[in-house]
């Protein structure tokens, strides 16, 4: 295995703990779904660093793409926010934090040679098309059941 | 290989990190973020196991539907939490505070 492959996990790894604990212990709730989908991307480079580009696709569009920024919205719809300016420091600080940890991700992609073990997309489909019709039919229901149920309690009768 | 151990590093310790916030924080939405916390390390924790027997596609798949059950959990669980809020049967997010109000 290439050191360059082994200092890029070891990076991730190191991020993927510093976030896990930032969400876990950092008293604003918007903050720390902020510090799960970083936690989510870090996950998603790992995947795509060991050979899981699919993986790491789906982490990003639907785990981070969809279900963080459902908590980041539900946690601003339960707690009404009070009215507070963010000041221009921390507001930087916190755009040139994301710029870096978005460097580091793609600097550790980029540098690294693929070669713990490329799963191709279209192998991956095809195994779980093959071997896990049951897994995916339970999916689909449990999806279309959270769907329905969510829409339902969120919109619920008042009464 | 050291970059596959540090890989279980990660996932032990963020699975730790998911199981202590559950026990030590006491808000509601605090409470699944530590779930999902701990998700995430049970997935590379699963990715460093099909690394060790060498089944890559099944780890795939499992992590595939991993993340699709997630997120219908999260979508359930804050729509249930809304539904409270809006009709009043929950005031508090942070649960000390409910269980104050039984007693």
């Amino acid at each position: 295995m290439s050191p360059l492959l082994d200092i890029a996990l070891i990076i991730m790894a190191v991020m993927a703990i510093a976030f896990a604990s930032i969400t876990v212990f950092y008293k604003s709730l918007v903050y720390s779904a902020v510090f799960l989908a970083f936690l989510g991307l870090t996950n998603a480079a790992i995947f795509y660093i060991i050979g899981y580009p699919l993986l790491a696709f789906i982490q990003i569009i639907i785990y981070v793409g969809s279900g963080v920024l459902f908590i980041i919205i539900a946690v601003s719809m339960l707690k009404q926010p009070s009215v507070s300016r963010v000041s221009i420091r921390s507001g930087l600080a916190f755009a040139l934090f994301t710029i870096a940890f978005l460097i580091a991700i793609a600097i550790s992609i980029g540098i690294v040679p693929i070669s713990v073990g490329y799963i191709g997309v279209q192998e991956l489909v095809s195994y779980i098309a093959s071997h896990g019709e049951i897994s995916i039919i339970i999916l689909l229901t449990v999806l279309s059941f959270a769907l329905i149920a969510s829409i339902s309690i969120a919109v619920g009768d008042e009464k | 290989m050291i970059g596959m151990l540090a890989i279980l590093v990660a996932g032990l310790f963020v699975l730790v990190m998911g199981i202590a916030g559950l026990i030590y924080n006491k808000n509601l939405v605090k409470m699944l973020l530590s779930l999902e916390v701990s998700f995430n390390g049970v997935i590379l924790i699963v990715l460093y196991i099909s690394w060790i027997i060498y089944k890559p596609l099944l780890a795939g798949s499992l992590v595939f539907l991993a993340i699709g059950l997630a997120i219908g959990e999260i979508s359930i669980i804050l729509s249930i939490l809304i539904y409270l809020f809006k009709t009043g049967m929950l005031k508090e997010l942070d649960q000390s505070e409910i269980e104050g109000e039984e007693e």
